[in-house]
């Protein structure tokens, strides 16, 4: 089982990492549990969590708003899903893992991130780390969809 | 004034480097981690470091800066996703001047960036 008490730190980062990076305020939709490895962007950074709580985060963009919020991010264009694209997708995934990470250890729970991995290509597939169920959260931003993917537990919660 | 920025990802490098183009600083070196930065610290005034690098992390680059005699003093501002208490202790304990943790606005470097120079 995911506990909510450990999604809500993600959305907040998400939030937070968005807003700050790309100064525009994305909204977010219902979150449903995955079935499948797909992920439904065309790029996706992913992270691995481990420590007292284990799993992994991944925030998966269609190719179009990732040129977009790296327009945002850094000023300059790109055409393409370029390595300078992959990079701030990275960078948005590790400030994701960051910010949730800074609150769950208030709350006694302690991990490390990994340095992110970057998945391009539509249909791709993530695979998610540890025993938790993964949970996706739909955000809109700039009229597109990206999605937040969280799989994340205690290892005491291993199904 | 010439500044380090050592970060694994470029497109932080390129953000803190247009930041600082635009607060009047020009001269900004570029390293990918510690053992890159390591070897371009000559002449540096001031030193912007991320935490998790490959090759050397920012913590390890803190403590080889703050065991030279000739870098004991140069401003280190870490700038990191690393946000909990524990870790900005850590560093305060390894020798930064001050902490800044991603994401941060310009504004939030521009403050830090000055803090630490009239320090």
């Amino acid at each position: 089982m995911l506990n909510v008490d450990y999604i809500n730190p993600f959305i907040a980062a998400t939030y937070q990492a968005l807003e700050v990076m790309a100064q525009s305020r994305p909204e977010r939709g219902k979150p449903f549990v995955k079935t499948d490895h797909v992920a439904k962007g065309d790029i996706s950074g992913v992270i691995g969590l481990a420590g007292e709580a284990v799993g992994s985060v991944a925030i998966t963009f269609p190719a179009s708003l990732a040129l977009k919020i790296y327009g945002l991010m850094v000023g300059e264009e790109c055409s393409d899903l370029n390595e300078e694209v992959q990079d701030a997708v990275g960078e948005i995934a590790n400030m994701i893992a960051g910010g949730a990470k800074a609150t769950l250890a208030e709350e006694g729970f302690s991990f490390r991130i990994a340095i992110p991995s970057i998945v391009v290509g539509k249909g791709h597939t993530i695979e998610h780390r540890g025993p938790g169920v993964c949970l996706v959260v739909p955000f809109t931003l700039e009229g597109e969809t990206f999605w937040l993917e969280v799989s994340f537990a205690s290892p005491d919660e291993e199904k | 004034m010439k500044i380090l920025t050592v970060d694994d990802s470029s497109t932080m490098r390129r953000i803190i480097k247009n930041t600082l183009n635009r607060l009047n600083y020009t001269d900004v070196v570029e390293a990918e981690h510690g053992v890159d930065a390591l070897a371009k610290m000559a002449g540096v005034e001031l030193v912007l470091t991320d935490w998790n690098m490959p090759e050397m992390d920012g913590l390890t680059f803190v403590k080889a800066l703050r065991s030279n005699p000739q870098y004991n003093d140069i401003p280190i501002i870490m700038v990191t996703t690393e946000a909990a208490k524990k870790e900005i202790l850590e560093a305060i304990k390894a020798g930064v001047t001050d902490y800044i943790v991603k994401p941060f606005t310009p504004d939030t470097l521009k403050e830090k960036i000055e803090k630490v120079l009239a320090g």
